[in-house]
């Protein structure tokens, strides 16, 4: 009976292997005669949930268009505004491009540039902050006139990011929802899957600049970092990033594959509820600080895939204050003795010190789809129990974990967020109102300094005040930085033309790239 | 099904129960299996090596030498410590979970069949309703509600875990509750309570200890399945599920991260499923004694 049996289980084994080996071939087949006409399949990090998001919209799909842009120099550089100067202490006026067409065929006046900036602003106070816009208007045809509720000499900065693309009101339905994205890109929107979260777009004909060669771009959301590496083996897609760490060397030794690493402005971090025990005592935030083997972490965790940091910006950004690096040494004796200083003390030897009777135990929240930080915040628990605190790591989801941030129920979290614009980051984690300034961190002397920034034009100028605050915030360590991201770019080596753009959230595709395959037969 | 030997000899002889199981190679495997991961789980403090949290970067990654006899993961702990420590976890976890089941799932399938009527009534629209869910959504529900870790996993487990049992009993119960060595004991005038434990229970223990058997492993999986998808052990514990999904990082360059779990995933879920079936095979009247030509 038994043998009968198992002799089926294997001819239905081999019955189904050969089908899925016919599948394959017939795949590959394919996607060769899609190669000839110039596409380029990329697999995608996160899942596409929504069309509105600028960061899809500009640096991956190209389908819509800044008023500005940052080169990779920090230089700001002109895309649908030609030319822009500030006619009063709050208002600017910008001159657009001329014959500049959306995807529909209309051309781009000043009046939907205001009205795609207008939404957006309206929609996303985080935007409102940094800009400061309270009005947008048409003032001719090519002439958009925008007010700042105060002075705000970074407002060309603020107009490079992603979320203020232009995009023709015919994108959006009666409610205001992103129906079909038509922006003037260099490609335009073909079609979005919901169930698979792909997007395709296609080469725009009309574009004002130079004509993409891909014909087409595919984007396969993979989010799974090993997926996403043997899918670029095989050749099923032809470019990826954030491959998975560990496995950087033996990719490149794979035929036909290419992997590279770019330093990212995008900084690990370990976030700290400042409002509460111990948190609230420097002296416990410094002792995390020389807890932490950074070295270690970068070798062994990111595989150097990073770098370790003190400050929060990459070391050869303009306004890196290279000298906080010197403050926070790995020292797990140092960091003992100041817990010690703070009163906390092991009196019942089992490890874990104690204050006032209280055990010092601390969670750390993180999340998964950045392959380095789940293994990060392993290794934090186990330094950070080297001197006496019991740390719990906890793997949510990014939205479950800053829905009990907001709550106020937190300890740490470890975090990874873009550094790339410094007045950004630094007013918006560590200003008093900043966005993301969950450590509820207050200092006049910050903010104030975040101010004078705003109101100095001079970027030399701006720099040294920016390294002054990072003086500052690396003293009373508010969040504890622990490493800069490394981007790991993998493609195949038929894929041409990709340069890094640190200025991306994570990376941009470029639509120069092309595709240059030799036809083998 | 179920012959009617006396009103206080067990039904199923240890000794022939035993005789069946050796007989049986397969069965034998797997009882040889279950107790040694049981000694394994038990001296885990003596057999391993090291300490299976310790991490050591400066030895991160290294390949099996004397020092670390299967090498160490990407935190640089022996590979082979958090095997053994974590058969203590598969293996708590699973009679934990499975104990549990058993346990409340046999009450009630006893006192729903036993008093029958309302009671029975209602406790089996219960099973049903709770029979309705599927499975690992519930669980899944379950721990994105309470938050992910071990406890919740094994508390969510339990929660569906008893129904089969109950169910079980409770059918094994009517068919015992007519019988002759209850209608006397009754008519000794014992109480209700003492009938069911002292002479139903005994009765129904087989079955129970054959489905407990097969909950065990199927309850391991599951913990497996869910630490590996973050929702059960959390770090740095030495789960072979979260394991499993650390070492899928490293599966092309540092395999055995990946595969020294899983082999003792596979292990133990086959070790209890050969001992369920022989145990079936083997306190099965019809089948006594021919439980080797399976």
């Amino acid at each position: 009976m038994l043998k009968k049996y198992l002799l089926s289980c294997f001819i239905c084994l081999f019955l189904v292997s050969f089908t899925l080996t016919g599948c394959g071939q017939q795949a590959s087949s394919t996607s060769e005669g899609q190669q000839a006409e110039q596409v380029l399949v990329v697999g995608a990090r996160d899942f596409v949930r929504t069309l509105d998001n600028g960061f899809l919209l500009v640096e991956k799909t190209h389908i819509a268009e800044t008023l500005l842009t940052m080169d990779e120099n920090y230089r700001i550089q002109p895309v649908l505004a030609t030319s822009w100067k500030q006619v009063e202490d709050n208002v600017w006026e910008f001159t657009l491009r001329e014959g500049v067409r959306f995807h529909d065929g209309a051309p781009l006046t000043a009046a939907d540039a205001a009205y795609a900036i207008e939404r957006v602003v309206n929609a996303n106070p985080r935007v409102k902050g940094l800009t400061k816009i309270t009005s947008v208007m048409a003032a001719g045809d090519q002439t958009l006139r925008i007010t700042t509720g105060e002075l705000n000499l970074l407002l060309p900065e603020a107009l490079t990011g992603a979320d203020l693309c232009i995009l023709s009101r015919e994108s959006f339905n009666e409610k205001g929802e992103l129906t079909r994205p038509i922006g003037t890109g260099p490609f335009k929107f073909t079609s979005w899957d919901q169930a698979t979260g792909e997007v395709i777009v296609e080469k725009n004909f009309n574009y004002w600049g130079a004509v993409p060669r891909l014909s087409k771009m595919v984007f396969k959301p993979i989010p799974d970092a090993n997926t996403r590496a043997l899918a670029l083996e095989k050749g099923e897609i032809d470019f990826t990033f954030d491959l998975p760490y560990g496995e950087l060397d033996r990719l490149n030794k794979v035929p036909g594959v290419k992997v590279a690493l770019y330093p990212e402005p995008r900084i690990y971090r370990l976030e700290l509820n400042m409002t509460r025990e111990p948190f609230n005592d420097l002296r416990v935030r410094q002792a995390l600080n020389h807890a932490i083997d950074r070295t270690g972490i970068v070798k062994n965790v990111l595989h150097d895939c990073g770098t370790a940091t003190i400050g929060p910006f990459v070391q050869d950004a303009p306004w890196c204050n290279r000298e906080v690096e010197g403050s926070y040494s790995y020292d797990p004796d140092k960091a003992r003795s100041l817990l010690t200083e703070a009163g906390w003390v092991d009196k019942n030897g089992d490890g874990i010190r104690e204050k006032d009777g209280k055990p010092f135990a601390i969670t750390i929240m993180t999340w998964s789809s950045r392959p380095g930080m789940p293994p990060m915040a392993e290794a934090l628990q186990a330094q950070f129990r080297e001197i006496g605190i019991d740390a719990k790591v906890q793997i949510l989801e990014y939205g479950t974990i800053y829905d009990n941030v907001k709550k106020g129920n937190w300890d740490t979290v470890l975090a990874s967020f873009q550094t790339s614009d410094p007045h950004k980051y630094l007013a918006s984690v560590y200003g008093s109102n900043g966005s993301q300034n969950v450590a509820k961190y207050v200092n006049d002397e910050v903010d104030a300094l975040i101010d004078q920034a705003a109101r100095t034009a001079v970027p030399e100028k701006r720099y040294a005040i920016y390294r002054q605050v990072q003086e500052i915030i690396t003293r009373d360590t508010p969040v504890i930085n622990i490493a800069c991201y490394k981007m790991a770019v993998g493609m195949r080596d038929y894929v041409k033309g990709f340069k890094f753009n640190p200025n991306a959230h994570d990376l941009h595709t470029n639509p120069g790239m092309y595709v240059e395959k030799r036809v083998e037969r | 099904m179920h012959e009617t030997i006396g009103v206080f000899r067990t039904r199923f002889p240890l000794s022939r129960t035993l005789e069946s199981l050796v007989r049986d190679r397969a069965a034998l495997f797997g009882g040889v299996m279950v107790i040694v991961l049981a000694l394994v789980a038990l001296l885990a403090p003596w057999l391993a090596p090291h300490d299976p949290v310790k991490q050591d970067f400066a030895q991160a990654l290294s390949l099996p030498s004397a020092e670390y006899p299967l090498g160490t993961d990407a935190m640089g702990r022996c590979l082979l410590s958090r095997l053994i420590y974590g058969a203590r976890i598969s293996l708590a976890v699973g009679l934990l979970a499975g104990g549990l089941a058993a346990g409340i799932g046999t009450l009630i399938g006893l006192v729903a069949g036993y008093y029958g009527g309302l009671v029975d009534e209602l406790l089996m629209r219960l099973t049903d309703i709770l029979m309705a869910f599927p499975n690992l959504v519930f669980v899944l529900a379950v721990v994105g509600t309470l938050g992910p870790g071990l406890q919740n996993t094994v508390m969510a487990l339990v929660a569906l875990g008893w129904l089969n049992f109950a169910r079980v009993v409770r059918g094994t119960t009517l068919s015992l509750k007519e019988s002759e060595f209850v209608l006397s004991a009754r008519a000794l005038g014992f109480s209700n309570a003492r009938i069911m434990g002292r002479h139903i229970l005994p009765n129904v223990l087989g079955p129970v200890i054959v489905l407990a058997t097969f909950d065990i492993p199927h309850t391991i999986l599951a913990v497996a399945g869910l630490s590996f998808l973050g929702l059960g052990a959390q770090p740095p514990t030495p789960e072979w599920g979260a394991m499993l999904n650390a070492g899928r990082t490293y599966m092309r360059t540092y395999p055995l991260l990946m595969i020294a779990p899983g082999i003792m995933i596979t292990l133990t879920v086959l070790a209890f499923n050969l001992l369920g079936n022989a145990l079936r095979d083997a306190l099965d009247p019809r089948r006594r004694g021919s439980a080797a030509d399976l």
